[in-house]
C-alpha cells in the first residue's frame, strides 16, 4: 500500500511541475533575456510569426535608401553626378556585368585590377588511358596600388586564386606550383603550391602587398618535392594576363603597354 | 514492493560494474600506454621537410651622417631591420611565413620610393619578391608574407628602394641586407 502512495505521489508532483513548466514556457515569449525566451526562440526562431501572426506580409519598401559607402557599391548615392541612377542594386551582383554600380573605376586615382586568365596546357596527357585535357583559371585581383592617390589604400594588396582542372596526380616527389611570370625579363615569381582536391582538381589562393603590374601571365610547372632549387621546373599550363579595362595609372607613360 | 525500488537500484549499478569488468567492452582505462619505440604514432618523418625557423637582423648599406644636433657624436638615425623567416611542412603541405620590421628608413613621402622584400638563393641566383611596403615618418614599416611554399633554398633576406609607380620587377638599389643560416 505504500508503494501505491508513493506512486500516486510521484505522479501528483510531476503534474504540478509540468504546469509550471507550461505556465513559465507561455510566459517567456514577453523578453529577450532569461532562459524561458531563449528557449523560446530556440523552438521557435521565427519571432515575426510569433509577433505579427501568420497573416502578416513584410511591406515591399525600404529599398530606396540612400547614401553610399566605399565598401557599398550597389547603391544610388546621393553626391554620384557621374551615374545618377534610378535604381539600386541591394543584393550582391558579383561579377554580372549588368550590375548597377556608382563606382566610375576611370576616375582619377582609383586604380584596380580584376582580371581573369585562362590557362592552356602546353602538351596533350593521357591518364588511365583517357586524354586528360589540363585546365585552369586564375583570377587577379588587385587594388591600392598608387601610393597617397584619392581613395587608394596606401599599402598595395593583390590576390591570385587558381582553380585548375584535370592536372595528373603527381605522386609523392612532385608537387604542381603556380608562377607570376614577366615576359620582359623572364622572370617568373613562385606564388605557392597547389592543394589537390578531389577528382584532379586543385586550387591555390595567394594574397601578398604586391602591384601585379609587372606580370604578363600566369603559370604552373611540375617541381621535385622537396626542392632545393627555386627556380621553374617543366611548365604545364600557361595563360597570359589579357589588358585591364579598367586600369587607370596616374602616370600611364611608365605603365607597360598592357595596362595602358 | 518494498524489495522492488532497492533491486531496480542494485540491478541498473550492476550493468555498469559489468561493463567496466568485462573482457570484450573497451574503456579508455583498458587502452595501453604505449613509450619508447612501440608508441604508436602518425608522424611520418619523411613528409616533414627540414623546418627553417629564425630571426635575421638586416643591416643597412649606407649610414646616415650626423646632422649636428646637440654635441656630435653618434647619428641618431640608423637605418635597420629585423625579419623572421619561417617554413614549416604540416600535414604534407609546407607554408611560409616572413615577417619584417624596419627602423629608421627614409619615409616614403621624403623620397617618393616603396621598399621591396627579397629572398635569395645565392647557388642558383634566383630572388624571389616578397612584396612591398612603404614607410612613414620614422621608417617603421611592418610587413607581413604568407605563403604555401617552402623557403629552405634561400640564404638571404634584402630590401630594395622602387620606385612608387614600380612596374620593372628588376630590384632597385639594396637597402637593408641580411643572411639566413641554412636549416639543419
Amino acid at each position: 500500500m505504500y508503494a501505491v502512495k508513493l506512486v500516486v505521489l510521484s505522479l501528483l508532483l510531476l503534474l504540478i511541475g509540468s504546469a509550471f513548466a507550461q505556465n513559465f514556457a507561455e510566459q517567456g515569449n514577453g523578453g529577450y533575456a532569461g532562459v524561458n525566451s531563449r528557449l523560446v526562440r530556440a523552438d521557435d526562431p521565427f519571432s515575426r510569426y510569433r509577433y505579427f501572426g501568420p497573416d502578416y506580409q513584410y511591406p515591399f519598401a525600404g529599398y530606396g535608401s540612400k547614401g553610399s559607402s566605399s565598401k557599398n557599391f550597389g547603391e544610388k548615392g546621393t553626391t554620384s553626378s557621374a551615374f545618377n541612377l534610378d535604381t539600386s542594386s541591394r543584393t550582391p551582383q558579383g561579377r554580372n556585368p549588368a550590375r548597377i554600380s556608382n563606382v566610375d573605376p576611370n576616375f582619377r586615382g582609383y586604380s584596380k585590377v580584376d582580371t581573369s586568365v585562362k590557362l592552356e596546357p602546353f602538351t596533350q596527357q593521357f591518364f588511365a588511358g583517357q586524354l586528360k585535357y589540363a585546365q585552369a583559371t586564375a583570377r587577379l585581383v588587385m587594388k591600392g596600388a598608387a601610393y597617397g592617390q584619392g581613395t587608394n589604400e596606401a599599402i598595395p594588396s593583390s590576390e591570385v586564386s587558381i582553380q585548375t582542372k584535370n592536372l595528373l596526380p603527381l605522386g609523392n616527389d612532385n608537387i604542381y606550383e603556380a608562377w607570376l611570370v614577366d615576359e620582359d625579363t623572364e622572370y617568373a615569381l613562385a606564388i605557392g603550391f597547389l592543394r589537390s582536391g578531389i577528382d584532379l582538381a586543385s586550387s591555390l589562393r595567394f594574397s601578398f602587398s604586391r602591384s601585379l603590374a609587372p606580370f604578363d601571365a600566369v603559370m604552373i610547372t611540375v617541381e621535385p618535392f622537396p626542392d632545393t632549387d627555386p627556380r621553374p621546373g617543366e611548365t604545364i599550363l600557361y595563360g597570359s594576363i589579357n589588358p585591364a579595362r579598367n586600369v587607370l595609372r596616374t602616370s600611364p607613360s611608365s605603365a607597360p603597354e598592357t595596362l595602358r | 514492493m518494498k524489495l522492488l525500488v532497492p533491486a531496480l537500484l542494485i540491478l541498473l549499478l550492476s550493468i555498469s560494474v559489468f561493463a567496466a569488468i568485462s573482457e570484450g567492452i573497451a574503456t579508455s582505462a583498458k587502452v595501453p600506454i604505449r613509450l619508447g619505440v612501440s608508441r604508436v604514432s602518425n608522424y611520418e618523418p619523411r613528409l616533414h621537410l627540414s623546418t627553417l625557423n629564425q630571426f635575421v637582423a638586416l643591416q643597412p648599406t649606407y649610414s646616415v651622417p650626423t646632422l649636428g644636433v646637440g654635441r656630435g657624436g653618434a647619428s641618431n638615425y640608423h637605418p635597420r631591420g629585423s625579419a623572421r623567416v619561417r617554413s614549416v611542412a604540416s600535414y604534407g603541405y609546407p607554408s611560409a611565413q616572413v615577417t619584417l620590421k624596419t627602423k629608421d628608413l627614409p619615409s616614403s613621402a621624403d623620397v617618393r620610393g616603396q621598399f621591396e622584400v627579397w629572398l635569395i638563393d645565392s647557388e642558383t641566383g634566383y630572388r624571389l619578391s616578397l612584396g612591398t611596403f612603404t614607410t612613414q615618418q620614422g621608417g617603421v614599416a611592418d610587413f607581413r608574407y604568407v605563403a604555401d611554399t617552402y623557403l629552405n633554398a634561400y640564404d638571404g633576406i634584402e630590401v630594395t628602394f622602387e620606385p612608387l609607380d614600380d612596374v620593372d620587377i628588376t630590384p632597385g638599389p639594396l637597402i637593408l641586407y641580411g643572411f639566413i643560416k641554412p636549416p639543419e
